[in-house]
């Protein structure tokens, strides 16, 4: 059905463009057309004239430039070629027409056109399997909101339907409708943070850590507003703190979805960190200032000695060297270089990435 | 079916095309008026196609097919009736099929209605026209093709640019292009007659009611792109010497100052090769025009298409064009017989007088517009050529441009009397000096320039109108009626036409005097402005078809305590893009307005707000719109133009020496 209504507009198309060709048509002669023109000229001249517009001297010199221009204009007229040659022409343009404007035309659409690809108008679109629930039903409820806007039930049961579809913006309006016609709860705020934090690729703005304090001023032990707020902690910096934090939620939590994906988080934190690792570490961190201070470096004691055995990797190695220069220790962080370099006098590679260590310890070289 | 078959009708009109740009430009260089005919059927059926093409997106758009790309890309089911429409060109392959399609509309026109001209010289019109249809034909089927499909489309689309929905800006595009493309013709005319080597009064009158549709169209598409930036931005500005304005400008520059030399060429058969130059530029800066906002060399509000690869295809028609164009005139300018000779004091002389310096702004606006890109080019320093340029560059030469009007107005053909012409104008001068004293008084002072402004343009309005007095009082105070009825309609639309640009300046020296407030107030507050008072009476939050919005409530009063409106400024927040705009508010008393634009409402407990009284402001506009209306007069007017040389002094008495 596609092919037939192309056909006949190429056709009526051969047939418009090559119309006169088949009625035949005498010339006419340019230079008659610019005899008229400068005949109509006269003519105004005349009847300006004849109304008083302009007088009688004005009147000859205009009338004797008109004559001056139609003279001029019968020189240089081109001789005009014979009837064969214009029959010739004729057949070359007919064809033209009837096989290179089909042919172009066909040869650059069946390379980008798509024939086949019926249309698509949104009023008919066909009702797929996996679109059909959830696509479907969202453009129905869309329409209904357009219409009642302020209808916070719909909103309600759009907005996660928006989350999932990866539609954040939309959610986060849906659900900002939501708590301004339907009031404010925990989860109405908690939900319209976790979709700001969507549309931000993860990061926690000033408005999602909005919604998520007032999630947890309305129910301070709303576990997703608390995990989101642990997180901004990592955010800002204080990645110590976002463990721990977490980790006190995790112990609240029952098993469950909730719980392995706080655990999910602490254990990302910790592996970015390659800090403490260890229930020993979550509890250093909870310590105050003074005291962490002096269990992290009774901590790295430990390591030392266990070091000083010589057993210890690289990956040791450096840890230790690290914390002594957090503990802005240099001297000891310089005799722990040393020590390394001598246990690992057999592996070159390990010796190149000592040597790029020991250019971050301040004072002078060993 | 239809996206399909639209999508077929704009390849066999490419094709239509090809043919147009051959086999009548041959025929006419060979002589062979059947053949250059041809050319007449080919325009008409290029048009029926592309024709065809464009009322199938349309109806793509109208039911939302998002199985079509640009369809997809640029519209939203939610979207009003209107921006569906205006959504076919609110994009940049929609706008490129609008723009061919206009091509095709005036290649159609000529074959319509210029059915009398010599076979060969409409043989290479069509056929130069032809030329140019195939080149932008390509660039839309193979780099902009605006029905490329997507078999599994999402069930939403992504809305247009929510800046641009706007009723001004469904008009708006399609009015600039008709202007733009308009030139094309008189370029295919010029290109013609450069080809063919007859540049004559005849031509002249060919191309005049082109030249004049081109140029009434573009007039009216910048003054309403202009009036659409002043209440849909909302910075209360109406000109911003943004490029991609400047692009428009420059063609109605040279536009304007080829719609002057033809009258000297129909009148006189002078300036042959000058007019044929100025069209050649004016199509040119056309070209240039489309591609600097098409290929998004500029990043500005306009430019809402950014793609290289576009840029680099309109490139190199720009150059294949321009360059094609300037070597034919090179070559053959030469063989164009030279026209008639005049005084320099004389109409035609100030025809050249207003050509030199219409030119010579555009040049002016081209250099500002173009340097940044090309030092950007070359030295990758980003500089920015604003106002201030203009301002000391392409204003200061239309100062002289417009002294100089009403005078030209009252000089004779071949050589005039500029003390005769003088002596009545002396008056309007006065009178225009008196307009700014008073003004002055009435604004308590003001800035010298404004006021100069201000004089100038009543002296314009005046002049222009003068001239009309003048030939209606001519020989005595009878028969005033009847001589007002024989004034020429020519002569009426000059008048209109000059008086519009004087109301226009007028309504730019205005501006000086607006009165801006900028302020943050809380409901219950109030604000005064040049004696009137704002209140704001509340903050509330608008649902819209496809927006949402937050709304100001204003009411505004005047000095007796009158309610005279209310007024709703607005943010509004589209859904389908997120994107924030601004919804003004206005209230017009005469031809003044009062303009308030809201910033941020963070809490809804207070709103920041610029307020402005903006005196005389619609002159601006209205100017324009005058200047148009002229030229549809002059368009209706289809007499012949015959200039009658004066052979001495008019029977007028002079003033003792």
């Amino acid at each position: 059905m596609f092919w037939l209504p192309v056909l006949v507009l190429i056709l009526v198309t051969i047939l418009l463009a090559l119309w006169p060709l088949l009625r035949g048509r005498g010339r006419v002669d340019p230079m008659e057309q610019a005899v008229a023109f400068y005949q109509a000229r006269k003519t105004e001249l005349e009847r300006q004239h004849a109304a008083g517009q302009i007088g009688d001297s004005d009147f000859e010199a205009a009338m004797a430039e008109q004559g001056r221009h139609l003279l001029s204009l019968g020189r240089g007229r081109g001789q005009v070629s014979g009837d064969a040659a214009a029959r010739r022409r004729r057949k070359v343009a007919a064809l033209a027409m009837l096989v290179l404007v089909p042919g172009i035309t066909l040869a650059v659409y069946l390379r980008i056109g798509q024939p086949g690809l019926p249309d698509l108008p949104l009023a008919s679109r066909p009702i797929t399997p996996q679109n059909m629930d959830v696509a479907s039903a969202l453009q129905r409820i869309e329409q209904h909101l357009a219409r009642n806007p302020d209808d916070g039930r719909g909103y309600e049961v759009v907005a996660p339907v928006y989350l999932r579809a990866g539609r954040f913006t939309d959610a986060a309006f849906a659900y900002r409708r939501v708590i301004a016609l339907l009031g404010p709860s925990a989860t109405r705020h908690a939900d319209l943070g976790e979709a700001l934090v969507a549309e931000k690729d993860g990061i926690i703005t000033a408005e999602a850590r909005e919604a998520f304090e007032k999630a947890v001023a309305l129910e301070p032990g709303y576990a997703k507003a608390r995990f989101y707020l642990a997180v901004l902690l990592e955010q800002d910096g204080n990645r110590a703190g976002a463990i721990e934090k977490l980790a006190a939620l995790a112990a609240e939590l029952g098993t469950g979805p909730g719980r392995m994906r706080v655990e999910a988080e602490i254990a990302r934190m910790r592996t970015e960190t390659g800090g403490p690792a260890s229930e020993a570490g979550q509890s250093i961190a909870a310590l105050p200032e003074a005291e962490r201070q002096a269990a992290i470096r009774s901590m790295v004691d430990q390591l030392d000695t266990r070091l000083a055995g010589g057993s210890g990797t690289l990956g040791e190695w450096q840890r230790l060297i690290r914390a002594r220069l957090v503990l802005d220790e240099p001297d000891k962080a310089r005799e722990a270089l040393g020590r390394a370099r001598a246990a690992l006098a057999g592996e070159p590679d390990s010796l190149k990435v000592l040597d790029e260590l020991a250019g971050e310890i301040p004072g002078k070289a060993p | 079916m239809i996206v399909e078959f639209g999508h077929f009708a704009l390849i066999l009109g490419f094709a239509v095309a090809l043919f147009q740009a051959t086999v009548p430009l041959w025929g006419a260089i060979r002589g062979d008026a059947v053949l250059a005919r041809l050319g007449v059927q080919a325009a008409l059926v290029h048009f029926a196609l592309l024709a065809l093409a464009f009322a199938a997106l349309t109806h793509a758009y109208l039911v939302s097919d998002f199985s079509v790309l640009n369809v997809f890309q640029n519209s939203h089911s939610l979207k009003p009736l209107i921006y569906k429409w205006s959504g076919v060109w609110g994009n940049h392959e929609g706008s490129m099929l609008l723009w061919v399609l206009i091509l095709a509309l005036f290649g159609a026109g000529v074959a319509v209605f210029s059915k009398r001209l010599p076979d060969d010289m409409l043989g290479a019109t069509l056929g130069i026209q032809g030329l140019i249809a195939s080149a932008f034909c390509a660039f839309l089927i193979f780099a902009s093709n605006p029905f490329l499909r997507m078999p599994n489309p999402p069930i939403e689309g992504r809305d247009l640019n929510p800046v641009l929905q706007d009723p001004g800006l469904a008009i708006h595009p399609p009015l600039l292009y008709l202007g733009y493309v308009g030139f094309s013709i008189v370029f295919s005319f010029a290109a013609a007659a450069l080809v063919l080597g007859r540049v004559d009064a005849a031509f002249a009158r060919m191309i005049r009611p082109w030249t004049l549709a081109a140029w009434i169209t573009l007039t009216l598409g910048i003054a309403m792109g202009s009036y659409w930036a002043y209440y849909e931005l909302g910075w209360g500005g109406y000109w911003f010497w943004d490029p991609v304005e400047n692009a428009s400008l420059m063609p109605w520059l040279t536009g304007t100052a080829l719609l002057h030399s033809a009258i000297v060429l129909e009148k006189r058969e002078a300036l042959k090769t000058w007019t044929i130059l100025l069209a050649v530029v004016t199509f040119s800066l056309s070209l240039l025009g489309t591609f600097l906002v098409r290929s998004g060399v500029l990043t500005s509000v306009h430019a809402f298409a950014v793609d290289p690869e576009r840029g680099l295809f309109i490139l190199l028609i720009l150059i294949a064009f321009i360059g094609g164009s300037f070597a034919l005139f090179a070559a053959r300018a030469s063989a164009l017989q030279g026209g008639g000779l005049f005084a320099p004091v004389s109409r035609e002389g100030a025809l050249v007088f207003n050509n030199l310096f219409l030119s010579v702004a555009s040049l002016a606006v081209f250099v500002g517009t173009l340097y940044p890109l090309l030092l950007e080019a070359l030295t990758g320093a980003k500089i920015s050529v604003g106002p201030p340029f203009f301002n000391l560059t392409a204003v200061p030469l239309m100062v002289p441009l417009f002294l100089a009007i009403p005078f030209g107005q009252k000089l004779a053909w071949k050589r005039g009397d500029l003390l005769g012409a003088g002596q009545r104008l002396w008056i309007c001068m006065v009178l225009g000096v008196v307009g700014a004293a008073i003004s002055a008084y009435a604004a308590g002072g003001g800035p010298v320039l404004a006021l100069a402004g201000i004089g100038l343009g009543i002296f314009l309005v005046l002049g222009a109108l003068d001239d009309l007095l003048e030939r209606a009082l001519r020989g005595g105070t009878g028969m005033i009626l009847a001589r007002i009825r024989a004034i020429p309609q020519s002569i009426t639309a000059m008048a209109l036409a000059h008086a519009g640009a004087g109301l226009m300046v007028i309504g730019i020296s205005a501006t000086a005097f607006e009165t801006e407030k900028i302020a943050a107030m809380k409901p219950g507050e109030t604000l005064a402005l040049d004696g009137y008072t704002l209140r704001l009476e509340g903050i509330g939050p608008v649902t819209g078809p496809n927006y949402n919005a937050i709304a100001a409530d204003f009411s505004l009063r005047d000095p007796s305590g009158a309610e005279l409106a209310r007024l709703r400024p607005a943010k509004r927040v589209y859904i389908g893009r997120q994107m924030p705009t601004s919804e003004v508010g206005r209230y017009r008393h005469g031809l003044s307005e009062i303009y308030i634009a809201i910033g941020e409402t963070s809490d809804g407990q207070h709103v920041d707000l610029r307020a402005y009284h903006k005196p005389y402001v619609l002159l601006i506009w209205l100017g324009p719109l005058l200047m148009s209306i002229g030229g549809i007069l002059s368009l209706l007017d289809r007499r012949l133009r015959i200039g009658v040389p004066a052979r001495r002094a008019r029977l007028r008495p002079e003033p003792a020496e």
